[in-house]
């Protein structure tokens, strides 16, 4: 028997006004699998990684939670279980240019409840692992692109969550500092167990991933075992 | 972590900048504090003055029998300001007035601050009173700081067939020196005038550094946070500010009338207390103003919080609803009606008349602050048809960013608006000093409050410095205004040097005014002949003299109603004070405020305070009853 499927999505359709962003589309993720998300823009890979982290509420078909469907659950519900549960990297970093990095990556931390102290132990350590602790009291408007985005990383995965979803973390780094971040990505999630859903554009990101799905059009139109 | 630590620590956060927004935002409602607690003070001073002034009044019986008098109350002028006096009989029982320890002692003068201050400055003044000075009146037992009065004693003897009896002070049925009902409307516009650019204001200020931080409630919310939590971050964070501004506008308030006791604004003048608003209602304001900032920004941010996403994709193409039109629309609408209503609206119905049109007001002026988005998207949209590649772009940023480009033609509307606002009482301060400077003294036109007595009586009153005696003689339509006075009380009396006045001679006044030839006019020659033939007075045996008019521009006084009658004159034979008098003549135009018909009221007055040679009073008109 599989095991459990983490995120599943079921004949998932998002219509925006008259655009179909996905349409139809299914697929699922395992706990501690590695998929990347390929495909041309507008394809619909950010919608689907919205969706899978409740953020978009799709127009058909649903998302699964160990078994549950998200749809039918409330606002706060599908919030308080993103902020528990997901880890969320995006290409320009999304940090709040207010905080410095080390409070912006015990954020989560604090926000879900966690002890101030606590929680900045565990934003060090992530920072330390990702090589941004020297900056950590620097603001993400003092430190370079590829800092800000392992900050960002070292964020989204502070909370240990089951899962990592990255909509293009290096589309705004060089090739050697994208790759950098990437790997360091895919060990800290490796270290925590999490899974990791990356979309991007660039095919040969692929490659550091157990699985790549392609989209067009909103639909996946191929699915590619690793 | 709580979410109100969380927007309390955003609120300033980001380093220099992030305080920059965050002293910027709070000065905004630092100034917001300031003028709604002026405005509301407005209000209040009309009411606290008008307590004042019942609490200084004195109340009189209905049956003032000559045994128990005790009281003259004299109603006189400087400039544009009355002076009231009120003579207290030294040696019976009178009630203590009010700001005093004591009544003042025969010879005694005690005068209120601002009065004092004038008497030093001005020698005319200091010339009315020449008794010894008591203790100053204290602010309890005035209306405002610039009240000219002064409690004066005399011995009953004096005082005896004169005058009132004043039982005690305080007196429910009096009123200040302004109508109170249309002071407190008058107080309600401006209130609401100030109000709504203060409103906008507040709505600019709130939203300044709005999409950076619409931009963190997005990334707040993507990070998991609920609508609800992150509505906490973000009340938390504009509530911190807008407190901390307001409690600042608070302080500065509260201690700038600490520190000033007295208030000045042009020609109004009210104590600190007067217009310093209850605590209760102080904190009413602060929150309200505080409630309205977090509303503000709660709104602004609502879709934000709702749709992170498609805010993040989208941050700047907004649609913006054509339903903005409607609080402009609404505004119109009850501006029109409100326009249409003042032909017919009565007296009676003006508080409620000025409360629509200030609604309309109100609701257009945030109309146009809500609808400017919409007429940026039509700009933008008209821009973007321009081959031109700058008005391209810039119409581009218009039609996808029209709330940003509209919150800055918000700012400058509102600045304009106040600087339009400031420059107009700025202009009317300015005129109000420049009247001032036109100084009239107006020692002739002394009132005397109370029961018609004969005007010898007020010669006798020691209390009263050298009075003249101004009378109108002649038959009724064919009248004269007459002075007699020695030239040295003319002289006292209005500010030219007088140097052809000859004591003993009727000599014609040749009053003089800004705005009037002054050169002969025969018809009004030959009619001053008539008027003097029917007057059986001797025709003017020296050079006019030139005075400056006290009487036209006393007539735009309050208390000038004495203008309204034709004095009592003394009886044949009366004592005398001043034997050698010079007694110049002016004939009353026929629509002068002199020849207006007697006004009903309940005080009667003399303009006459002096004595009149016995030749004049037999040609004179017989007396008419008191006026007012």
């Amino acid at each position: 028997m599989n095991a459990p499927s983490l995120l599943k999505a079921d004949d998932l359709s998002v219509r925006f006004g008259s655009t179909d962003a996905l349409v139809g589309l299914s697929m699922e993720i395992q706990a501690g699998e590695f998929v990347a998300v390929v495909g041309s823009s507008g394809s619909g890979k950010s919608t689907l990684l919205q969706c899978l982290a409740g953020i978009v509420r799709p127009t058909s078909g649903s998302v699964l939670v160990n078994g549950e469907r998200m749809e039918r659950w409330s606002d706060r519900a599908r919030s308080e279980w993103r902020l528990s549960n997901i880890g969320l990297v995006f290409q320009f970093g999304d940090l709040l240019p207010e905080l410095s990095l080390l409070d912006n990556v015990r954020l989560p931390l604090l926000l879900a409840g966690g002890d101030v102290h606590a929680a900045a132990g565990r934003a060090n350590d992530v920072l330390d692992r990702l090589g941004v602790l020297g900056v950590a009291d620097r603001r993400p408007g003092q430190v370079s692109g590829g800092q800000l985005q392992r900050a960002a990383v070292a964020r989204a995965l502070v909370h240990s969550p089951a899962v990592v979803l990255a909509d293009e973390p290096t589309g705004a780094l060089d090739t050697t500092t994208g790759q950098l971040v990437l790997e360091a990505l895919l060990e800290a999630a490796r270290e925590r167990g999490s899974a990791v859903v990356l979309v991007t554009h660039e095919a040969r990101l692929s490659s550091y991933c157990d699985r790549e799905i392609v989209m067009q059009d909103g639909s996946i139109v191929q699915p590619v075992a690793s | 972590m709580r979410d109100s630590a969380l927007g309390v620590r955003l609120a300033g956060a980001g380093g220099l900048s992030g305080w920059l927004r965050m002293v910027l935002m709070a000065a905004g409602s630092a100034a917001a504090v300031v003028v709604v607690f002026t405005s509301f003070g407005l209000a209040r001073v009309v009411d606290r003055q008008d307590a004042r002034a019942q609490h200084i009044a004195p109340v009189l019986a209905a049956d003032a029998g000559s045994a128990n008098v005790n009281a003259v109350l004299i109603a006189d002028g400087w400039e544009r300001r009355e002076l009231r006096r009120v003579v207290l009989a030294s040696d019976v029982d009178v009630p203590t007035p009010p700001g005093l320890s004591r009544p003042p002692s025969a010879g005694e003068v005690m005068m209120s601050p601002a009065l004092e201050r004038l008497a030093a400055t001005e020698p005319l003044i200091a010339g009315r009173f020449p008794q010894a000075r008591g203790p100053l009146i204290e602010p309890e037992g005035l209306v405002a700081p610039d009240q000219l009065l002064a409690y004066l004693g005399a011995p009953s003897s004096e005082i005896g067939p004169l005058s009132s009896v004043v039982e005690s002070f305080g007196d429910p049925s009096a009123s200040s020196r302004l109508d109170p009902r249309a002071a407190r409307t008058i107080a309600m516009l401006i209130a609401l005038l100030l109000i709504a650019p203060v409103v906008m204001f507040m709505v600019v200020c709130a939203r300044l550094s709005a999409n950076s931080r619409t931009q963190r409630l997005v990334a707040l919310r993507l990070l998991g946070l609920t609508r609800r939590r992150t509505q906490l971050v973000n009340a938390s964070e504009i509530g911190v500010t807008a407190a901390a501004g307001s409690v600042a506008g608070l302080i500065v308030w509260n201690g700038w009338l600490w520190l000033q006791p007295e208030v000045r604004l042009g020609v109004f003048a009210w104590y600190s207390s007067d217009i310093r608003l209850p605590v209760w209602q102080q904190c009413t304001i602060v929150g309200a103003l505080v409630v309205t900032s977090v509303a503000v920004a709660a709104t602004a941010s609502r879709d934000a919080i709702s749709q992170p996403s498609r805010t993040r994709r989208d941050r700047s193409s907004r649609h913006i609803s054509p339903w903005r039109l409607a609080p402009l629309t609404a505004g119109a609408v009850v501006l029109i009606v409100a326009r249409v209503r003042a032909d017919v609206t009565a007296l009676d119905d003006f508080e409620s008349w000025v409360l629509l049109f200030g609604a309309g007001l109100g609701l257009t002026a945030i109309g146009l602050v809500i609808a400017a988005p919409l007429a940026a998207v039509f700009i933008g949209r008209t821009m973007m048809r321009s081959s031109r590649p700058p008005v391209l772009l810039a119409g581009s940023r218009l039609r996808h960013d029209p709330s940003s480009t509209s919150r800055v033609v918000a700012a400058l509307a509102v600045a304009l608006f106040a600087a339009g606002v400031a420059q107009t009482v700025a202009v009317a301060l300015d005129r109000s000093a420049a009247d001032n400077q036109h100084r009239i003294p107006a020692v002739v036109n002394l009132e005397i409050i109370g029961p018609a007595t004969d005007a010898n009586t007020y010669q006798s009153l020691s209390a009263l410095a050298e009075p003249l005696a101004s009378f109108r003689i002649g038959s009724p339509g064919n009248e004269i205004d007459a002075i007699a006075a020695t030239c040295t009380q003319l002289r006292a009396a209005t500010i030219q040097p007088l140097t052809d006045c000859r004591d003993g001679n009727v000599q014609l006044a040749q009053w003089t005014e800004p705005s009037t030839n002054n050169s002969s006019d025969p018809v009004y020659d030959a009619l001053l002949a008539e008027a003097l033939a029917d007057a059986a007075l001797p025709s003017p045996t020296s050079a006019p003299l030139e005075m400056t008019i006290p009487f036209v521009e006393a007539t735009s006084h309050p208390q000038s109603s004495c203008h309204h009658s034709s004095p009592r004159l003394p009886r044949a034979g009366s004592t005398s004070r001043s034997l050698q008098t010079s007694t110049t003549l002016r004939r009353s135009p026929p629509h002068s405020p002199h020849n207006r018909p007697p006004q009903s009221g309940t005080r009667s007055s003399h303009r006459s305070t002096g004595s009149i040679p016995p030749a004049y009073t037999e040609a004179s008109s017989p007396p008419e009853p008191s006026p007012r």
